[in-house]
């Protein structure tokens, strides 16, 4: 049978296996690192057994994002094939993405609005976590998200936040397709959400409207929200979460913000932590990690007033890479950049001799249906 | 005479209530155990960190008592983990004789 198009359901299914095979590949990179590392073996041998172990991760890294790429390309195209099927054309997405508007009917009605200040600053300070103060609502995962985005890179929030005449400011988010939409906050935004430690509206503070209307308009989205879903719907780069012993050690971190990832590490799971600086149930930005004192240094998007109790929970807390991995459950990392660049890779795949590298060359190479490698058989 | 009023704080989230401001910095709740909550409570005169079990309550001096009704955590989903700032605690909150709620 010979047809133009593709099944856009199995389009779809595939892209899901890519992702899923992507996330084993993040896996084995992380236990191939914490493996190597937990091994007692010094000296010259050992130097160079280590450095090879490393490219190979890195290799499995960018394997890692091209196969998320190409997850992202095929779902893509089984949204752009629905669209051309669908009657009279369908709706785009991208730069066509619809853009609402929290002015429209049902959006954002069951919560305390204040109007929206015209002027918001974006200045690094003011994108920065230690200026973050939650309010009423529980979503510090959100919080934390932004706080490690604008220690990351402020100069990327501010390119998501377009400020219009009259206080009207334009939002880009992004769908589960890594696809750009845009919300129109005007007039009012949420009263008592999250501002700046004076009181003040950030940008933060727009954040928050803009997740309410993309999380269906109910302001109870924001209430329990996962670091790995923020930092996606912020950047529309897959962000990838670690737990148990797949968390990312001290060295892996500090190479992580190297990179210029942000990274989130929230202590779900662990709902009265041991250290009383720490919060339960709650998320934090990681700012630093010190690899000649061995800590990690996170922040609390709580802010910093009422922090003076030293009994208590404190804005900003450095400690071990043990209290951290001890009090903290789960690390989500992020990426920052255009979805499904991966620079060149090229060279990598054919360095692999292992089962996997050859599994994803033959994919990648068009020698092996994909759905066969997805499905073993 | 002042009366309770019962309100439902996320976990993890803050709010001002009667000159304070209420912090909600740990929840438990289990079939095994009875619901504790550990709060940071900021007034003008410095802050402080109670933990209190369903039905203790604490007196702030020119604020008023808070008391723990009850706790409410989020069970996981399709995730193996609850989401952070999931779930509620629900406080007693009653106005002490120089503040308004």
């Amino acid at each position: 049978m010979s047809f133009l198009g593709a099944d856009t359901a199995q389009l779809v299914q595939c892209a899901r296996r890519y992702e899923a095979r992507a996330g084993d590949l993040a896996s084995t990179g992380e236990w191939l690192r914490s493996t190597t590392a937990a091994v007692s073996w010094t000296g010259p041998d050992a130097e160079l057994f280590r450095a090879r172990t490393h490219e190979v991760c890195a290799r499995l890294i960018d394997l890692e994002e091209r196969l998320r790429g190409f997850a992202a390309e095929l779902d893509r195209e089984a949204e752009e094939q629905n669209a051309v099927s669908a009657p009279e054309g369908g709706a785009g997405g991208g730069e066509g993405a619809p853009s609402r508007s929290n002015t429209d009917e049902g959006i954002g009605r069951n919560g305390d609005r204040q109007p929206i200040d015209e002027g918001i600053p974006d200045d690094d300070e003011s994108l920065s976590p230690e200026n973050l103060a939650q309010g009423r609502w529980g979503d510090c995962g959100l919080l934390a998200s932004f706080g490690a985005l604008g220690h990351m890179d402020p100069e990327f929030l501010r390119q998501q936040v377009e400020e219009g005449p009259s206080g009207v400011y334009t939002v880009t988010m992004y769908d589960e397709h890594g696809d750009p939409v845009t919300y129109r906050i005007e007039r009012e935004i949420l009263a008592d959400g999250a501002t700046g430690e004076s009181g003040e509206q950030t940008l933060a503070s727009i954040y928050e409207e803009a997740w309410m209307m993309h999380n269906g308009g109910d302001y109870e989205a924001l209430n329990g929200i996962f670091p790995e879903d923020a930092l996606e719907a912020m950047t529309g780069q897959p962000a990838s979460r670690y737990a148990g012993d797949d968390r990312p050690g001290l060295e892996e971190m500090a190479t992580m913000l190297d990179e210029g990832r942000p990274i989130v590490a929230d202590t779900a799971g662990n709902e009265m932590p041991d250290d009383s600086r720490i919060v339960g149930t709650h998320a934090y930005s990681v700012t630093a990690v010190d690899r000649e004192n061995g800590t990690v240094t996170v922040v609390n998007p709580w802010g910093a007033e009422g922090m003076d109790d030293p009994n208590g929970p404190q804005e900003t807390v450095e400690m071990s890479i043990e209290e951290f991995r001890e009090n903290f459950v789960t690390t989500t990392v992020g990426r920052i950049g255009p979805r499904g660049d991966d620079g060149d890779s090229g060279g990598i795949l054919g360095d692999f001799g292992d089962a996997i590298g050859d599994a994803v060359d033959d994919v990648v190479d068009g020698t092996t249906s994909a759905f066969d490698w997805m499905t073993g058989n | 005479m002042s009366h309770e009023e019962i309100q439902a704080f996320p976990l993890a989230s803050r709010r001002r209530w009667n000159g304070a401001l209420i912090s909600i910095a740990g929840a438990k709740s289990g079939p095994d155990e009875p619901s504790r909550a550990r709060l940071q409570i900021s007034t003008g005169d410095g802050a402080q960190t109670v933990t209190l079990a369903e039905g203790e309550s604490v007196d702030i001096p020119g604020v008023g008592t808070i008391r723990l009704d009850g706790v409410d955590t989020e069970p996981p989903g399709e995730r193996p983990r609850p989401a952070p700032g999931a779930g509620q605690v629900r406080l007693g909150l009653t106005p002490g004789d120089h503040g308004t709620s």
